[in-house]
């Protein structure tokens, strides 16, 4: 596995959520957490707007029917949640990256990084739209 | 004669719910009299989201997790008596069941594994966290009590 500490504080990630992981606007804690790995998400790198949600789109409409996601900054991230975020590409997907506990340790264990997380992620977009 | 409390028309078709209270006594093991109409909504809620959590697959989030253990599923469902102010339930990829309640300032996160759990209390920007914790009845009271400031 190849990895890369992301510092440009204008970079973002997007995580998809499920639908009942959103209420009122809010997002659950429950789309923060992990398991053995740091929590999945995908780069922007430098790409449009149309290009980011083309990618989600593919990538999780075959998993369920809507597609929900969230963004996050990179400055949110180590700034407020205290957490770390990685490029950590992947063999079919480049732009995948993780948000680890530590510099070193991938896995999310505590709550309160989810709490956090969930406090700076913001809605990104929904597909098909509901408006 | 079985006497009809409550029905729930807004879930779909084959999950609409009718509690009656012979249900209710078996459930609560108390009289319905002593029982809440909001207990009534949020079980049946719970209830429905559980069926669908039974139902995922694996790979439910696209990000590779496991599906929910049926253990876990049965330990959430005692949650299902107690709950008021629940906020979100949803399933987590380390194989657990969040529940998300909420009170005003006050949060109550759980998060319910096989036999263990953990939890976190939010009130404000105090965040409170306890780990691994073996699943017990009287803790859990605790808790929910400390939610609805009954402690």
């Amino acid at each position: 596995m190849t990895f890369e500490s992301i510092v440009n504080d204008n970079e973002k990630l997007y995580r998809s959520l499920k639908e009942d992981q959103i209420k009122d606007g809010r997002i659950s804690k429950s789309a923060f957490r992990n398991n053995k790995s740091g929590i999945s998400c995908n780069a922007a790198k430098n790409r449009c707007n149309l290009l980011i949600k083309r990618q989600l789109i593919k990538q999780f409409l075959n998993i369920d029917k809507h597609v929900h996601s969230c963004v996050l900054s990179i400055s949110d991230i180590r700034n407020l949640a205290k957490a770390y975020p990685f490029y950590v590409p992947e063999k079919h997907n480049k732009y995948h990256s993780e948000i680890w506990e530590s510099e070193t340790d991938r896995k999310q264990s505590v709550l309160r990084k989810a709490i956090e997380l969930s406090k700076i992620a913001k809605l990104y977009f929904e597909y098909p739209s509901k408006r | 004669m079985q006497q009809v409390i409550s029905k729930i028309n807004f879930l779909p078709s084959d999950a609409i719910i009718t509690v009656n209270s012979t249900m209710v006594s078996n459930i609560f093991k108390k009289t319905t009299e002593t029982t809440s109409s909001s207990m009534f909504y949020n079980f049946n809620i719970v209830e429905f989201k559980l069926r669908k959590i039974r139902n995922l697959n694996d790979n439910w989030d696209g990000y590779g997790s496991q599906r929910i253990t049926e253990n876990t599923i049965k330990k959430s469902q005692f949650f299902a008596k107690y709950l008021r102010n629940l906020d979100f339930i949803n399933p987590t990829p380390n194989s657990g069941i969040m529940f998300e309640y909420k009170n005003g300032k006050k949060e109550l996160i759980l998060e319910i594994y096989d036999s263990m759990f953990d939890f976190a209390k939010v009130d404000g920007d105090n965040v409170e966290e306890f780990y691994g914790l073996i699943f017990n009845e009287t803790e859990i009271i605790n808790l929910i009590k400390w939610l609805n400031d009954d402690i």
